[in-house]
């Protein structure tokens, strides 16, 4: 605690330089404290983990004070700046010694720090950009409703939106494996469970989670997705992605949730896990609900009239009925007219889009492998009754029967022909 | 007489080139930065670094009409020519001084702002001295006074 303490007056000291200190004096000053921080920070440094904050503190203080090396030559007389900074390096390293550290082990962790604030800094920048791209979209879909009213659907040719949402999907998704990397990050730099975790490394761990905001990254991220799904019409590509981001994002979840909640305390998480299990369960019953309204807009617009359904048993049972129905030819229709409407759906809707679409239903384990296999087998079916090669078989047949017809008939009457001729005479009597 | 003449001459070119002034230059006193020093309570000024203690009664007096008015650190800084120029929180001039026998001699005081100065400080800037406040426009100062800038 005491270190994590100390860090964070660190941080603190080696914040950005305002108005107030203009002053020469103010930057030498700055610096003589921050060093002298991390002068205490290295005596009481008693992790691998601590040994590595303090070497990127350092890494951070070289890097903000180098501009002011010549004023800070002359003023730490008779010292200067880079024997004040070799300095803290050897008594890091000593430190490390002291304490066992071997050196590539907090070069690593340190390295994974660098990759921390990395990724932390991706994440506020994506924020920013998603959270603009989603408000666009809702206005936009918006303006677009008002303009076409019901004729509203997911073919609406309007460029723009659709840029938007499949740059949205990217940036969402995109974000979704920052957050997850960097936790990763986080847990990678202790490499060993949080149960085995001494409590300063442990507290040392939770002042990371809670400084880069990771329950409420997650959460937002959550809640930007629901957001997406709500706001937009998707079409199958954005629909199997989103199938595979949020089944990723449940995976991982499952993996991180234990382990960020057993970093704290008591059961003071134990409601932000349950809310984020709750968000991610919402967050699936939207995908799914707009999953199958997706599949019904799809055949509604290719005027496909197949019965509505909500669930993959649904969607299976009523899309086998009516291509049932059209192999029965229930409503009469001429064999040119079957033939027409079915190269239409094959164009159209079949290989463009229902097909593709099974696949993801099938990944995603909204229909069964056997269902998906149902239905293609029904459309080799329906393809076979209607399409003009099956009609040389009925000729065919309709041929042969007239010939077995017709020879049936000659000989019935070459049979009663001879009945009818009397018997000729023996002659050789 | 031929032999006392020069001895007298030789005499006077004795005592003359003692008389000339040795002059060392170019010379360059600035300090790199500022010292920012707290008044004691006898009233005086001291800087460890720069090797100088100096009693601010009469400064305090002359900026406040109070001997002991200075509750904020005192700003003090040399120029390239060795000028010191000094200041603090709530004064309204720069006071320029020079090095006379045991003592600050006043060279020039500059008015800076009416109103006092809210956090001054100094920042070396040969061959001027910057006097930085808040977040006023910052000054350039010589001996001769305000070179750049405007006095608020």
């Amino acid at each position: 605690m005491k270190t994590v303490l100390s860090m964070i007056v660190v941080f603190l000291i080696i914040l950005p330089l305002n108005a107030q200190q203009k002053s020469d004096y103010a930057t030498v000053e700055k610096f003589q404290n921050t060093v002298k921080s991390i002068t205490k920070s290295i005596e009481t440094a008693t992790t691998a983990q601590e040994c590595a904050e303090i070497s990127s503190v350092l890494d951070a203080t070289d890097k903000e004070f180098k501009e002011y090396k010549e004023l800070l030559d002359n003023s730490l007389y008779p010292d200067n700046y880079l024997t004040t900074i070799s300095d803290l390096h050897g008594r890091l390293l000593v430190r490390q010694r002291d304490l066992g550290i071997i050196e590539t082990q907090v070069t690593h962790i340190a390295e994974l720090e660098a990759k921390i604030k990395e990724l932390s800094e991706q994440i506020g920048k994506l924020n920013e950009q998603n959270d603009k791209i989603l408000a666009d979209v809702q206005r936009l879909s918006e303006n677009v409703k008002k303009l076409t009213g019901d004729a509203f659907s997911s073919l609406t040719p309007i460029d723009s939106l659709r840029r938007q949402i499949v740059q949205l999907r990217a940036g969402l998704a995109e974000r979704d494996a920052l957050i997850f990397s960097l936790v990763d990050s986080l847990f990678l730099q202790y490499d060993k469970n949080v149960t085995d975790m001494k409590d300063v490394e442990r507290q040392g761990l939770l002042g990371k989670v809670e400084h880069h905001g990771i329950f409420a990254n997650i959460k937002r991220s959550l809640q930007d997705n629901l957001s997406f799904i709500e706001a937009t019409t998707l079409k199958q590509s954005d629909m199997a992605s989103i199938l595979k981001q949020q089944q990723q994002f449940r995976m991982q979840w499952s993996g991180i949730g234990p382990k960020l909640a057993g970093l704290y305390p008591g059961k003071q998480k134990k409601n932000d896990v349950a809310l984020v299990d709750s968000m991610l369960k919402q967050w699936s019953s939207k995908v799914d609900a707009a999953t199958w309204r997706s599949l019904n807009t799809l055949f509604k617009e290719k005027e496909v009239w197949i019965k509505e359904f909500t669930n993959g048993n649904e969607f299976s049972e009523n899309f086998i009925a009516f291509v049932d129905a059209q192999i029965k030819n229930t409503e009469g229709q001429s064999q040119d007219a079957r033939y027409t409407f079915f190269k239409n759906f094959d164009e159209n809707v079949w290989t463009p889009e229902l097909s593709p679409w099974l696949v993801s239903l099938v990944d995603a384990q909204k229909i069964t492998p056997d269902q998906k296999k149902n239905i293609d087998e029904k459309i080799l079916e329906w393809r076979s009754a209607v399409k003009p090669g099956s009609f040389l078989w009925i000729y065919i047949g309709a041929a042969l029967v007239l010939l077995v017809l017709g020879g049936l008939a000659l000989f019935v009457r070459k049979k009663k022909l001879m009945r009818q001729k009397p018997a000729l005479p023996d002659q050789t009597k | 007489m031929k032999n006392v003449l020069t001895a007298i001459l030789a005499l006077f070119a004795v005592l003359t080139a003692g008389c000339n002034s040795l002059i060392l230059k170019p010379g360059d006193f600035s300090w790199p930065v500022e010292s920012a020093l707290k008044v004691n309570e006898k009233e005086i000024i001291q800087d460890a670094r720069h090797c100088f203690s100096v009693n601010v009664k009469a400064l305090s007096f002359a900026e406040f009409k109070d001997s002991s008015a200075i509750k904020s650190l005192v700003r003090v800084i040399r120029d390239a020519e060795g000028y010191y120029y000094i200041t603090a929180a709530k004064f309204k001039n720069v006071y320029i001084f020079e090095d006379a026998e045991g003592s600050f001699q006043l060279k020039k005081l500059v008015p800076v702002k009416e109103q006092g100065l809210e956090s001054p400080a100094f920042n070396q800037r040969a061959p001027y001295i910057q006097l930085v406040n808040a977040n006023d426009p910052v000054l350039m100062l010589n001996k001769e006074g305000i070179h750049e800038g405007e006095k608020k």
